[in-house]
């Protein structure tokens, strides 16, 4: 999947939110503002900007793309920079390392958490993935309010908010009786579910 | 924690997420261990090249693939092409050194770097020692995995030429291949069956069944591939199956296929160290019996499943003795229609011992 266009970085990002409790975790951000081009988050954008800066990231292919009336963005491709030497031991401080690594247990999961979602997103095709976002269930749910799909920032009832837990929960439905799921295991499933969407659309 | 599962979806259709839910068998083995899943990857994907007659390959009789976190990462250090979806392409494996995930999806490939008798020293001298390796033998349709890295025991896979069918046939060549390359000696013996170091004396480990039901059902994962859905120990209303297979019914959903029950019957309980360790009496051991009949049965019986397997794996210093001829196991197997299929494997702890009973090739 790397390197990853923005866009794609983007709708990573807001997915990761959007399954995170299938994973029991909480979202980084609980809400999304619904515009043409699909999920984008300025914070995050200038955090990947400032990445490329110390040499972290890597950045090509860069251009300007037009966004309708929310103006225009500047995309590009990105890619961690295995040249940096800080690299290695900042991916295994976050996480993605050993387990004695971590600076914080729960990190691992979290990083457990978002390989498996990109793995089970990089199963669909790319023009599926390019707009699997704008397919979840949630980002295309009627109760927004301005645009803003509230999933976990101010709602208080998270589990009504998000039908996107909901559809990946209710798959075990269709099983027989007695069996279950795994958290990856419905990542994998509703990642198909979403390449189904997007390519019925 | 989700409050009920829902009983449907706004905005989404139920014929839909029944379909993708049917695709269950078809997903990575995400129950399983990284290295474990990676070997689970790696022989679909050369079966599913084998069985189509190794195509756009070469001369080349070896592939290597070693599991690694981040593949790019080693672009610029070793001169590779990326490979995505190699299942879906015709990309040659063969005669390359293949840098992959943990799901052989995607990677870096490179012409093998050395003869393939040097390619431990050559991942060695690499910093590649610690990954999980599998090699591939076309000639011998034979795939060797080193679960934890170059220095770890060879596990061998054979490549097969044909796709697996879901018959019970088949799911009884599965169990008795996983006996006898995953139990049958303390060399071979998946860890925590036996205590560390007293197999010898026959003194198994604190849960062996607990052991052996991971691995089979890895084994069995591994065996049926794309057709079937393992899963070790759901809690139903009456206890708890070992494990279980499903596979896709007429209408596309799943349905219990075959649920696998396991017992152990041995001389002595665990014990740690030198502890002395105590003996399980023979009616301990004819009551596991019972007990695993029984439930082999009900389970069977309440979960609609095509076929009920029961693998009863015997620790027993002496084995001499066959229990299930026991006037009470034969009253218990009396009472149960249909009978459930039982195997009694034995479980040696020496190659010696295995050697004796007529056990060749351990």
């Amino acid at each position: 999947m790397t390197p990853l266009a923005s866009a794609r970085l983007h709708a990573f990002a807001y997915l990761s939110d959007v399954l995170s409790p299938v994973w029991d975790l909480p979202a980084f951000d609980g809400k999304i503002l619904k515009i043409d081009g699909g999920p984008h988050y300025p914070d995050l954008q200038e955090e990947l900007d400032h990445l490329v800066v110390l040499g972290l990231v890597e950045v090509s292919d860069l251009e300007y793309v037009g966004r309708g009336e929310n103006g225009a963005r500047l995309e590009g491709r990105y890619a961690l920079s295995f040249a940096s030497s800080f690299l290695a031991p900042l991916l295994a401080g976050l996480g993605a390392g050993k387990e004695d690594e971590a600076i914080d247990a729960d990190d691992r999961r979290v990083h457990h958490f978002m390989v498996e979602l990109a793995g089970a997103l990089a199963t669909l095709p790319n023009d599926e993935i390019d707009i699997a976002a704008s397919v979840d269930v949630t980002y295309r749910s009627v109760n927004s309010l301005n645009n803003i799909v509230d999933f976990a920032e101010w709602a208080e009832d998270t589990w009504q908010a998000n039908p996107s837990w909901q559809a990946s929960e209710r798959f075990e439905a269709f099983l027989p009786e007695d069996a279950g799921l795994s958290p990856g295991e419905k990542l994998y499933l509703y990642a198909t579910y979403l390449g189904r969407v997007a390519h019925a659309a | 924690m989700p409050p009920e599962p829902p009983a449907s979806v706004a905005g989404t259709d139920d014929a839909v997420l029944a379909a993708v839910a049917g695709i269950l068998p078809k997903l990575p083995n995400v129950r399983a261990e990284d290295p474990d899943r990676f070997a689970q990857a790696a022989r679909a994907l050369l079966e599913t090249r084998a069985q189509a007659g190794w195509p756009a390959e070469g001369e080349a009789d070896v592939a290597a693939f070693v599991m690694v976190d981040r593949p790019r990462e080693f672009a610029e250090r070793f001169t590779s092409d990326a490979i995505m979806d190699p299942i879906a392409t015709q990309e040659p494996l063969l005669g390359r050194l293949l840098l992959m995930n943990r799901d052989c999806s995607s990677g870096r490939s490179l012409p093998l770097p050395c003869a393939p008798a040097n390619l431990l020293d050559w991942l060695s001298e690499n910093g590649l020692d610690d990954r999980p390796v599998a090699v591939a033998y076309r000639t011998t349709s034979t795939m060797t995995v080193r679960r934890e890295g170059v220095e770890d025991l060879i596990r061998p896979h054979r490549i097969r030429d044909h796709p697996p069918a879901a018959t019970v046939e088949e799911l009884l060549d599965a169990l008795n291949h996983f006996h006898l390359t995953g139990l049958l000696t303390p060399t071979c013996c998946v860890s925590g069956v036996w205590e560390p170091k007293r197999a010898a004396k026959y003194v198994p480990g604190s849960q062996p069944e607990r052991s052996i039901q991971d691995a089979l059902a890895l084994s069995l994962g591994m065996w049926f591939q794309g057709l079937v859905r393992v899963g070790v120990e759901d809690r139903t209303n009456i206890g708890r199956i070992d494990v279980r297979l499903l596979k896709p019914s007429g209408e596309g959903q799943l349905a219990y296929w075959a649920i696998v029950e396991l017992k152990v019957i041995k001389s002595f309980a665990n014990a740690k160290g030198r502890a002395k360790a105590g003996t399980v009496s023979r009616t301990v051991n004819l009551d596991a019996i019972q007990k695993g009949l029984r439930q082999t049965w009900a389970y069977q019986s309440n979960l609609e499943s095509e076929e009920g397997l029961l693998e009863i794996f015997d620790l027993r210093e002496d084995k001499s003795e066959d229990l299930m001829v026991d006037g009470d196991v034969v009253k218990v197997l009396g009472e149960l229609a249909p009978v459930p299929r039982y195997t009694v494997r034995p479980l040696f702890g020496s190659s010696e011992h295995a050697r004796i009973a007529g056990f060749s090739g351990v």
